[in-house]
Order: structure tokens, then sequence, then C-alpha cells
């Protein structure tokens, strides 16, 4: 009975629209989706709160009974939740507040399964789209310094974007780039990163055995030696978010070095 | 071609053109001199030295090497990211937020149904513009479908001159 009477006090979740965030104020019934969108929570959820490409802040008073995860984003917040509080595979920065960390084999959990999916997206990557990867990896060869400026740039160009895009997201084609835009984003993230530890695999070939020295296995293990250095409380969010940097822009740098259309720019530039 | 000619060519090829035997044999024989000169022009060509950029097009385009696949080693880290992935879901208690996660690849597919909606209605939107404009020339408004490009074009190069006017002011 008592049990009736809560789920009819309880709100409906709201519809999970493209690039909106929601804001729960009082109490609802979950699962809270919210897409390329934060989740802010002040109230009580009964059920899962997830945000795919956004943060979850969880303000003080807040109680969600389920699981809390922010998948390309993180959860944060003074509130409580009686599940797992998860996120995973933020690019490093946009943090709010605080991090919410997953507390004992939770935590070590995460963070075994994010190394491992980095070392399997990063082994089949080199497998299948080697080509991908070496011009990432010789882009960072080449211009080493310029790299992580080329990646900042590009970033920018990036939010600027999804700024636009986010402002004209109730129209389909706002929408439509949205999407592509966070999807361009994640591959060049994914191919930058690999395409990194295959500069540090290259580089690490004097002080391998032999067997480690092919291509395949020194860059897979280079991929789980940044990922691993990454769950390092202070000093692996650091060097994560430069990796990333320096991944985005090997990405962007060997396009601009290999499309033909880029190789005017620099004289209309000049002009 | 007889043995005489074979011994001089061998000769020239092995550095001894200055040889007397081979040169009293390339003052009598003209394809012989021919073969020598021949081998002078190819000596003259120095092998061009490979642009960096040339190597790493051609390096960065080769697949692995089949023998990398064949060992042992080379599947290691791909067996250990599988490895400390089931950990990690084991040590996490499973998959969080499953009935959310669970849904994800049907609403990944309905994004994509979207997009691909959204194609076809703009393909079918253009299909149906191109049926306007020919209906309109069939019943004779070829006369105003030649207007409004005519305005479109006079209106872009209209646009073109502005800007170009402003910034030859600016520049002045």
């Amino acid at each position: 009975m008592t049990a009736l009477l809560l789920a009819a006090a309880l709100a409906a979740a709201p519809v999970p629209q493209v690039g909106v965030a929601l804001v729960i104020e009082r109490p609802t019934q979950g699962p809270v989706v919210a897409v390329l969108g934060d989740i802010t929570v002040s109230s009580e959820v009964v059920g899962d709160v997830v945000a795919l490409g956004g943060d979850v802040e969880l303000a003080a008073g807040a109680v969600v009974r389920g699981d809390v995860v922010a998948l390309g984003g993180s959860a944060f917040g003074a509130g409580t939740a009686t599940g797992r509080v998860v996120g995973l595979g933020s690019l490093g920065f946009g943090a709010r507040g605080h991090e919410t960390r997953p507390a004992g084999s939770v935590a070590w959990g995460m963070g075994l399964l994010r190394i491992g999916l980095w070392v399997i997206v990063g082994s089949l990557l080199v497998l299948l789209a080697p080509q991908a990867v070496r011009c990432a990896g010789e882009q960072v060869v080449r211009q080493l310094w310029q790299t992580p400026v080329i990646g900042v740039l590009g970033l920018l160009v990036w939010v600027v974007t999804v700024v636009f895009a986010l402002g004209v997201t109730a129209t389909p084609l706002g929408a439509g780039c949205l999407l592509l835009a966070v999807a361009l984003l994640l591959l060049a993230k994914i191919v930058g990163v690999v395409g990194a530890a295959w500069v540090l695999g290259r580089a690490a070939v004097p002080a391998l055995p032999a067997a480690w020295r092919g291509e395949l296995p020194r860059t897979g293990l280079a991929t789980l030696v940044l990922a691993a250095l990454s769950t390092i409380p202070i000093f692996g969010s650091a060097l994560w978010l430069v990796v990333n940097v320096l991944g985005v822009g090997a990405v962007v740098g060997a396009l601009l070095h290999r499309l033909p259309l880029a190789r005017p720019l620099p004289r209309l530039a000049a002009r | 071609m007889n043995e005489t000619c074979l011994r001089a060519r061998q000769g020239l090829e092995t550095g001894a053109a200055e040889d007397r035997e081979v040169r009293a044999h390339l003052a009598g024989c003209t394809s012989c001199r021919a073969h020598a000169s021949l081998l002078e022009v190819l000596g003259s060509l120095a092998p061009g030295e490979a642009s960096e950029e040339t190597v790493t097009r051609i390096v960065t385009a080769l697949p692995p090497a089949p023998w990398q696949r064949r060992r042992l080693a080379t599947w290691l880290p791909l067996a250990a990211g599988l490895a400390l992935a089931v950990i990690g879901l084991v040590l996490s208690g499973g998959i969080p937020a499953p009935s959310v996660m669970s849904s994800l690849p049907v609403a990944a597919g309905g994004v994509l149904g979207w997009i691909v909606s959204s194609v076809l209605d703009t393909l079918a939107a253009a299909r149906g513009g191109t049926d306007a404009a020919r209906a309109m020339v069939t019943t004779g408004g070829f006369s105003l479908l030649l207007w409004l490009a005519a305005a479109a074009v006079g209106g872009s190069w209209a646009v073109v001159a502005l800007i170009g006017r402003s910034r030859s002011g600016r520049r002045s």
C-alpha cells in the first residue's frame, strides 16, 4: 500500500532529448536519462540516473535509489546514492565539482574495466586500422610541440560547433550536428590516444624483449601503461588530459597534412 | 655477339674499361661501344634520395606483417585487456544501471534510423522540388524559372561585389 502511494506521488521521469540538461527538483520515478546533457538532482529519484555524454550533479539532499552513471562525464556532489556512482570516459576536463568516486571493489572494478576497454580498443584499432593510428603517431613525432596547440585549437573549434548546435538543437539539423560532433570527437580521441600510445611503444622498443617489439604488442602494452597511469588520482588526470589533447591534435594535424583541401589554407591565410 | 664481345662487356661491367684489351675491342666494335656508353650513362645516374614524406606514406600504408599475427605476444595485450575488463565487471558487480545500459543499442539504432529517415526526407523534398520545376517548365513557366535563376545569380554577384568594394574601401 505504501509502495503504491509512493509510486503515485512520484513524478514521471522527463523524456530524454538530445542536448537538453535535466533538473530533478521533486521526487521522480527513474530511470532519468539525459543524452548529451547534464543532470542535476536535488530531490529523490527512485531508479537509475544516467547521463550519456554529460555530468551528473547530486546536490545536497539528493537521494538516488539506484545507480548513478555519467558515461562520458563525471558524477559529483554531496548527495547520496544507494547504488554505484560511476563516471566513465570523461575527457579529463569539464567537471564542475569534486568528483564522487566509487568506493571499494566498485572503484577497483571500474578502474580495471576502463583499462581493459582501452587496451581492447587500442589493440583492435592497430589490428584493423593501422594506417589511422600510424598517421596520428607520425604527426606527434613530426610536430611534437605544435600538436598539443593544434589539439587545443581543434577542441576550441569543436566547442564552438557544439555551442552553435545547442543553439539550434530543437531542429533535426542541430541535433544531427551535435551527435556528429560528439561522434567525431570520440573517434578523434580514441584514434589520437592510441596514436600517442603507438609513439610511446615505438620509443620503448630498445627496452622491450624481442617478442614484444612488434607494432601490435608494443602499442597494446603502451596503451595499457597509459590507461593504468591515468587512474592515479591527480597525476593521472593531468596525464590523461595531456594525452587526450595531444591525441586530438595528432588526428586533426594528420588530417590537415593529408587532405588536399587543407593545403591552400596557409596560402589563403598569408594573403 | 661473339666470345670477345662477351669478355669485353664483362670487363666493362666489372670496372675494367681502361683495360688495354677492352679498349682495343671497343675501338673496333660498334655494338660494344654503344653498350659502354649506355653503361656510362647508367653509372652517372645516382639514385635520388627518397623524401621523408614519401617514405612515411609508404611505411604507414603497410598492413601489420603476417608473421606478427602468428606470434603469441601479439595477442597478449588484447587477452590482458579482455581479462581486465571481465575482472573489472565482476568486481564492480556487473554493468551499472543495467536497465538503461541494455536499452542503449536499441536507442542507438533509433538515432541511426532517424538520421537515415532525415536524409531520405531531404532527398524526397529535392525530388519534389525537381518535379515542381519540371511541371512549371512544361506548363509554360520557363520564363519564370529563368527570371528566378537570373535573380539568384545577380543577387549573388551583387553580394560578392559589395563585399569586394567594402574590402577595397577598408584597404584604401
